[in-house]
């Protein structure tokens, strides 16, 4: 038998990789970048097209090159949110299934990742609801190695489990 | 370590002063007005109205601080409770011989937390589903429904029992203040229990009222949880036995000597609508909602049928993941304790309250973010207000954005507040097992699973919010 210290780091890691890695699963789904394709205006603007919702964007990555020139056209399709970009200057204030076209905003910024948020309180998820500007090539962000990490947590669970069955075939003192 | 502030001669003077309690309301009770009239005949839109942008701004983070530092002080200034009372005392703050009340006991089943705990998950379905934050005319509304339901239990109900059984915040507003920086309590509880036979702290006197939410300050409440900080034990005290004292965080969560499962129930609903219940609802909503469009008739926001079932499925799955997760946890610390004489529901009932911080510093690190996001939007709007007060019909024209952090260096100190919560969660979550177990090393054994748990909590919520930077 364990002593109940040895039992409890057991119990702990396998509960909790388990449960890390099916939040990972269940949230690094819908969290995975999607991006839009600016679609170009005659004036030279790269135009992005968004949508709105509780609580999320869609898409939620937006890839400019810095120095470009861009224009938002973003329609909420449910409740009143805001589209805010604080790095440029932006915050747009949405009504429900009414489009609106932000001004032509320069991308003066160096590469990175930048939020994109809502500006408006929408209820429990506001604080989550976020998409990213990325801005040229921000090289490898820690996002990357999410998977990785899933797979490590899924490694620690079933080796915890193997450890405590094993644990429970041995005789006691 | 504690501080009695009572000891200070100008505050005890402030506390003991008959009409203190009115003359805090009265500022609150202004701005409330203000709020109820800007957003009832005000511009229709949350990011352009006063009421929306103080209210989930100023108010919101006034009312998070306000519970790390002075426990339930919004209590005490809160107009609303204190709409029942006057009309129950017929007295703005003086002590009246006579009540308009019917001066009802609260029927004896409904004294616990359970009621406000459902009144409140209503009341988030209701803001999430109908988007009731994000409608001023749905936040004046609101603000009336509960005044008035205030005003009519203050009538029927002897004390306040609005706002120790009803009010869908009073759980919220309660646990949280366990974590709070000031208590107020008996000094001496041998003073209480041989030398006082008047009781008047609860029963009151000639010129103070008993305890309007029924607590016994000089025997048996030992927690933040329904203490509203009035002062009329103050008052009212002969002995001159209750202090005002400044403490340690947390001391509550861990010192309880009763714990109670109505209460832990509410910490983990609160605690799991920090964490769990916005990660399933925002990573499953369109899905769920798109599922419900074929089934049910399709509407126009917020008066869209998929949409109100769908948030309301999911707030229920993240619940019920919530306490599933806190008991099979208990579960585990059990197994781990080799604890047979003590079942998972009394763990889970012990060490539910541990887990507040976690929550509340949570709540904290996302107003951080929406107060950054929104300071320049406050200023357009009071502008707007000023130009038109109280209506607030003209509109600010364009939101200014007023770049006080950059998103880095924002999420680095959400990152601290996080782990500050956590810390407090550990330290009580340890606490508490050394109060249950005698023996170090099972004590121990029986904290690892709940600090586990703890922890992940907090990389979901780390994750959560640096989601566009990582």
């Amino acid at each position: 038998m364990l002593r109940p210290l040895v039992r409890s780091v057991l119990l702990t890691t396998a509960a909790v990789a388990l449960l890390g890695t099916l939040t990972i699963w269940t949230v690094d789904g819908p969290q995975a970048l999607v991006s839009a394709s600016p679609t170009a205006g005659s004036d030279g603007v790269k135009e992005f097209s968004i949508r709105v919702h509780a609580w999320g964007f869609s898409p939620r990555a937006i890839r400019v090159e810095p120095g470009d020139t861009v224009r938002f056209r973003v329609v909420s399709d449910d409740i009143q949110h805001g589209f805010a970009i604080n790095e440029l200057g932006l915050n747009l204030q949405l009504v429900s299934g009414r489009e609106v076209r932000s001004p032509d905003v320069k991308v003066a910024l160096p590469p990175g990742k930048y939020p994109i948020q809502c500006s408006t309180f929408c209820g429990l998820g506001h604080p989550s609801m976020k998409a990213s500007l990325v801005v040229g090539n921000p090289g490898r962000t820690p996002g990357a190695t999410v998977p990785w990490i899933a797979s490590l947590l899924a490694l620690a669970a079933a080796g915890s489990f193997a450890a405590l069955a094993a644990g429970r075939r041995e005789p006691g003192p | 370590m504690t501080r009695d502030l009572l000891v200070l001669a100008p505050v005890r003077r402030a506390l003991r002063f008959r009409p203190f309690q009115f003359l805090a309301i009265v500022p609150a009770a202004l701005v409330v007005a203000v709020v109820v009239a800007s957003t009832w005949f005000g511009i229709d839109h949350p990011g352009f109205n006063f009421g929306t942008v103080f209210t989930w701004v100023v108010w919101w983070g006034a009312l998070l601080l306000s519970f790390v530092f002075l426990g339930r002080a919004w209590c005490l200034v809160c107009p609303i409770g204190a709409a029942g009372e006057w009309v129950q005392r017929l007295r703005l703050w003086g002590r009246s011989r006579y009540t308009a009340g019917l001066e009802l006991p609260w029927p004896r089943r409904l004294r616990n937390l359970w009621l406000a705990t459902g009144l409140f998950l209503v009341f988030v379905w209701l803001d999430n589903g109908y988007g009731m934050s994000n409608s001023p005319r749905l936040t004046a509304g609101l603000i009336a429904v509960l005044t008035l339901a205030s005003a009519w239990i203050g009538l029927v109900f002897e004390r306040r029992a609005f706002c120790r059984y009803v009010c869908p915040l009073t759980a919220f507003i309660g646990l949280n203040s366990l974590f709070s920086t000031l208590e107020l309590r008996r000094r001496e509880a041998e003073v209480c229990r041989a030398d006082c036979a008047t009781k008047d702290c609860y029963r009151g006197n000639a010129t103070t009222y008993g305890c309007p939410m029924g607590e016994f300050p000089g025997g048996a409440m030992d927690t933040n949880l329904l203490c509203i900080l009035c002062t009329e034990c103050i008052k009212g005290c002969g002995h001159d036995n209750i202090g005002l004292r400044l403490r340690a965080p947390g001391r509550d969560l861990w010192a309880m000597r009763r714990p109670r499962a109505d209460g832990a129930f509410a910490a983990v609903t609160v605690v799991g609508l920090a964490t769990l219940i916005p990660l399933v609802t925002y990573a499953w909503l369109p899905k769920v909602r798109g599922l419900l469009a074929g089934v049910l008739p399709a509407g126009i926001p917020p008066n869209d049928p998929p949409r109100l079932v769908a948030v309301g499925l999911l707030f229920a799955i993240g619940l019920g993941a919530s306490v599933a997760l806190v008991y099979g946890f208990s579960f585990l610390s059990r197994r781990a304790a080799g604890a047979r004489a003590l079942p998972a529901r009394a763990l889970f009932v012990h060490y539910a309250y541990a887990l507040i911080p976690l929550g509340l510093f949570k709540f904290l690190a996302d107003l951080l973010d929406h107060a950054l996001r929104t300071w320049g939007a406050l200023g357009d709007v009071t502008r707007a207000l000023l130009l038109d007060f109280p209506l607030n019909r003209t509109v600010a024209g364009r939101v200014t954005v007023v770049h006080l952090l950059g998103p880095v260096e924002t999420y680095l100190i959400q990152i601290l507040l996080l782990l500050g919560g956590l810390l407090f969660t550990l330290f009580a979550l340890h606490r508490i097992s050394l109060r249950l177990f005698d023996d170090r090393e099972v004590a121990l054994a029986s904290f690892l699973p709940m600090a586990g748990l703890g922890v992940v909590l907090t990389l979901v919520s780390l994750w959560m919010l640096g989601a566009p930077l990582l």
